[in-house]
């Protein structure tokens, strides 16, 4: 009898760290495989988030304000799952849309301004001294700085500083708005969904 | 939604140095309206009559011996008002605005021109990137 039980229990020990093994290591294996399913339905995401602006017919008067719909998702993976995702979910989205909605040459400013305002936003983030809104403000206001950059680098005019003031004042007001709905999200979606 | 207990003080601080950062590039010397800085040169026989800046409102009487034109500045625009030229050319020529712009009266040999700083942005596009 006691070798017995021994023997099934040593069994069943072996079983369920055989069954614990499996997945872990079904997830080791298929883990870079996963990644890219996960960007690539973040990042299609983000394009469609991209396309329902480029849809809505806004216009400021002033080029370069908008809400920045897009952002919602890099900002909302920034937070859920890390910096990787969202940087590469911010790249694809950008070189896509460029392409699709905009056209090359204005991917160009679109790029400069999410890689300014994802970097801004991620260090934002790791001072953990701001709320998701207040990293999103920052990351809108950054957006536009970026891209006014490359305009004055395209146009070489200086001249342009003057829209500075507009384009912060609309960073501002589209960042706080995508920065309360990413709020509402990060509370909304359930973590199972990103694990 | 509780967005007391979400924002924090650096969010206000952010908020605060933006809004800052937004008034002082308002205010700044450099975002002037460009126009302001654009100048007028009359030209007469050759010679320079004169510059005038754009933003204040004058007439200019340009008189060289028998001839008179009278240039009007105003409101940021040029014209001439009135010349005892023989074609009147120039006085057809109607209001100038842009950096660039040229009222020209041959009989009479007087040029105006408008000199200095690239347009106002409110009036004219840079460039357009499609």
């Amino acid at each position: 009898m006691k070798p017995s039980t021994a023997s099934s229990n040593k069994d069943h020990q072996s079983s369920a760290s055989g069954s614990a093994a499996g997945p872990d290591r079904s997830a080791d294996s298929s883990s870079a495989a996963r990644r890219v399913a996960t960007a690539g339905l973040l990042a299609s995401l983000a394009l469609i988030f991209s396309y329902v602006e480029a849809l809505v017919p806004f216009n400021a008067g002033v080029p370069g304000v908008k809400l920045g719909l897009a952002n919602l998702v890099p900002l909302i993976v920034l937070y859920r799952l890390d910096a990787r995702y969202a940087a590469a979910v911010n790249l694809i989205r950008v070189a896509l849309a460029g392409l699709l909605f905009t056209g090359a040459f204005a991917a160009l400013y679109s790029l400069a301004g999410c890689i300014v305002s994802f970097l801004v936003m991620w260090i934002c983030k790791r001072t953990s001294l701001f709320s998701i809104i207040g990293v999103s403000m920052a990351g809108g206001v950054f957006h536009n700085l970026g891209q006014l950059c490359v305009a004055m680098a395209a146009v070489s005019g200086l001249q342009l500083i003057h829209y500075m003031p507009v384009l912060i004042m609309s960073g501002i007001i589209a960042g706080i708005i995508v920065g309360i709905g990413a709020q509402i999200l990060v509370d909304r979606i359930p973590a199972k969904l990103f694990r | 939604m509780q967005y007391r207990k979400i924002l924090r003080k650096g969010d206000f601080v952010l908020l605060f140095i933006f809004v800052l950062a937004a008034a002082l590039t308002a205010f700044l010397p450099l975002s002037r309206p460009a126009s302001s800085s654009q100048l007028v040169r009359i030209t007469c026989r050759g010679e320079d009559y004169g510059i005038f800046p754009l933003g204040e409102d004058r007439e200019v009487d340009v008189a060289s011996g028998d001839h008179h034109n009278l240039v009007s500045i105003h409101g940021g625009t040029v014209h001439m008002e009135s010349a005892d030229c023989r074609n009147q050319v120039c006085v057809n020529t109607g209001t100038i605005s842009r950096s660039g712009d040229l009222i020209v009266c041959l009989p009479n040999q007087v040029v105006v021109e408008i000199i200095g700083e690239e347009e106002n942005e409110d009036e004219a596009i840079d460039s357009v990137v499609k």
